[in-house]
């Protein structure tokens, strides 16, 4: 199975992130690889590892992309495409997914797996619209996959009330939940052969994508505003006696938290 | 002059990072504890290939440099594994050097893929009760018995032989009094740690209780002549060849432990509030802390650039020296620190540390003591008389 796994890099939440004049200080940040992708990306290679054929990653984006590609391929992607191209920045999802689609109509893939959203911007559309664009059939929030009878995938997705079992004919597009899997940890030698497998970096025009449409030129949302979260007010501690205490608990959590209203 | 991280230093220390995010101070605090050798740590590094990081790589080793191996056991070390990480691995990161340069083909082939996959622990048996850092009057005698040497002697401070399968043993096959200079007539050698021949006793010890420090009280322990490393008569020179790195390896744990330490105490600073602020806003406070990233600061550029001397096959001993210095005492105090930060709390085992500045005492006093390195670096380095 010919597995396509479109990429993001994120800057690294875990760090102090600052907003200054409406934007998100860049400098001095370090970028991941979103973790929905990392989940996405291990799906493929369970998948490749289950059967056979090559997991390609792509990430479209300046330089700082190159970091969620090298990191997939370190766990064992087997080649990257790096779209890095000025016209692309500020695109919005469906920029990105039709930059993607492009792509993805360059290569033979019987499925593209995607996080089903992105650490920095939450967007969630990237992968649902790459999948409109393509015509191909596309589950979201997926939490478990597995190829089933016929060349056909077994998908559970996260439902409201529980989960949702379908038979998904390839080629398709899913987009994954973080509990799908537990990413492996690149080892060492992964990291040493990610050097040598083989990154096409290309321009818009490579891909036949006209600039127009994509970045901040085609995007059809405009940021108005950054804003950091209000600081979290103080909790409360409650000591003493345990029954006492869970009594007092509860009624502060029934009554004024209003958890059950 | 070139400062940053190439992108493949920077994943190497991204990927050690999480891979020892799964083993926090709980981990090292409960091993601490119960004496137990943190198994689940070194499989986990064994699968990551970490172990082999300057291993050849044609024994499954990843044929990287000292650099790398620095950063991957300075990492280690601050995330709080400390001493007891970086020594659980440290043996088949670099200890079993003296056989990469010098053993055979053969002996190659036959050992050094199990311990770069973590299947062989080693343990390195150098040291002796009654001569100290003065190595070449060991009084541990290989005896040459046909096939084999007949080995008598007395080792401690033992690393791991409790729980390792191979010692890197060094002996005396000539006797002193025979040879030119006191280096001759030392041979090394890489063997079974034969338990019905060497007594292993463990020693009660302040910190880095995770990991073992024996006594070794070796009676007849017979060693076949193919497992002789090199040439007989030759194996002083022969450890020479890997003090550089180990200095180098031991200052980028030190500066990992002060990092730790230095990231809890400023963490507990923040926000421990006392006469109605946060302790960390008064100057007391802050400028040992302040202080203390400089000095550790400064260790590392000293500690990376022996490193990099190291594998650019440039003299380092001076550099490398240095580095265990400064990084082994900027090391300690700020572990020393730490606990001052945190008053009396300091002092109980779950802030952690307590353990750090225990720990932390340890590279003060090894490889080689801190007096000794000034003694080299005035005869060395200035050209003042050697004074021991």
């Amino acid at each position: 199975m010919n597995i396509l796994v479109p990429v993001k890099s994120v800057i690294d939440v875990d760090l102090n992130i600052r907003v200054k004049d409406g934007a998100v200080v860049e400098e001095g940040m370090n970028y991941v690889l979103n973790r929905w992708d990392e989940t996405a990306v291990e799906a493929a290679l369970q998948l490749k590892e289950a059967d056979e054929g090559e997991v390609t990653v792509i990430s479209v984006g300046p330089d700082k992309a190159g970091e969620a590609l090298r990191k997939s391929l370190a766990m064992g992607a087997d080649r990257a495409i790096h779209v890095n191209d000025p016209a692309a920045v500020g695109s919005d999802s469906f920029g990105f997914a039709r930059i993607l689609a492009k792509a993805a109509q360059r290569g033979s893939y019987d499925l593209i797996i995607t996080g089903k959203q992105s650490q920095d911007t939450d967007m969630g559309g990237t992968g649902a619209i790459m999948a409109e664009l393509l015509g191909l059939p596309a589950v979201i929030n997926v939490i478990d996959v597995k190829v089933g009878e016929g060349g056909k995938l077994n998908v559970h997705r996260l439902a409201d009330a529980g989960r949702e079992v379908l038979e998904l004919t390839l080629p398709a597009l899913i987009t994954s939940n973080d509990s799908l899997n537990e990413p492996r940890l690149a080892s060492l030698r992964g990291i040493m052969a990610a050097k040598k497998k083989p990154m096409e970096v290309l321009t818009l025009a490579d891909l036949g994508v006209d600039a127009d449409q994509v970045g901040a030129a085609g995007s059809r949302i405009e940021v108005l505003e950054f804003m950091s979260p209000p600081e979290r007010a103080a909790g409360q501690k409650f000591e003493g006696d345990e029954e006492e205490t869970t009594r007092t608990v509860m009624d502060k959590l029934v009554n004024e938290a209003k958890i059950f209203a | 002059m070139e400062f940053a991280w190439t992108e493949e230093q920077e994943a190497i220390r991204n990927q050690i990072q999480r891979a020892c995010a799964n083993f926090g101070d709980e981990y090292w605090r409960e091993h601490d504890n119960t004496h137990e050798f943190p198994e689940d740590f070194y499989q986990a590094m064994a699968e990551g290939g970490w172990l082999g990081v300057a291993m050849p790589t044609e024994y499954g080793g990843s044929g990287l440099g000292i650099m790398e191996a620095a950063l991957i056991l300075q990492e280690v070390s601050a995330s709080g594994a400390c001493m007891s990480g970086a020594s659980a691995i440290h043996m088949n990161i670099f200890g079993v050097n003296p056989l990469v340069i010098h053993g055979s083909a053969e002996q190659k082939a036959q050992w050094l893929p199990d311990v770069i996959a973590g299947r062989s622990k080693v343990a390195f048996a150098v040291t002796e009760p009654d001569v100290g850092l003065d190595t070449t009057h060991i009084k541990t005698r290989a005896t040459r018995e046909g096939d084999h040497y007949r080995v008598q002697g007395h080792k401690v401070w033992i690393s791991t032989a409790q729980v390792a399968h191979k010692i890197l043993l060094l002996a005396r096959t000539t006797p002193i009094e025979e040879t030119d200079r006191p280096a001759d007539g030392l041979s090394l050698f890489f063997t079974d740690l034969d338990r019905s021949a060497i007594d292993v006793r463990e020693i009660d010890k302040t910190g880095r209780a995770a990991v073992d420090s024996n006594e070794l009280f070796i009676d007849d322990l017979m060693v076949p002549v193919e497992h002789l490393v090199g040439e007989e008569g030759r194996g002083f020179k022969y450890l020479l060849d890997g003090l550089n790195p180990e200095r180098v390896l031991v200052a980028a744990e030190s500066i990992g432990m002060g990092r730790v330490a230095l990231k809890r105490a400023t963490a507990y600073a923040k926000e421990r509030v006392v006469f109605g602020r946060p302790i960390g806003q008064n100057q007391a406070v802050q400028h040992p802390l302040a202080d203390s990233w400089m000095q550790l600061e400064a260790a590392n550029l000293l500690t990376f650039k022996a490193a990099w001397l190291y594998d650019n096959k440039l003299p380092c001993g001076a550099e490398s020296n240095a580095a265990k210095y400064l990084a082994a005492e900027a090391g300690f105090q700020a572990a020393d620190r730490a606990m001052q930060t945190h008053g009396g709390f300091g002092y109980s085992k779950e802030f952690h540390v307590e353990r750090y500045w225990r720990e932390a005492k340890l590279p003060r006093m090894v490889p080689v003591s801190p007096e000794l390195i000034l003694c080299y670096i005035a005869e060395r380095v200035l050209g003042l008389p050697r004074s021991y």
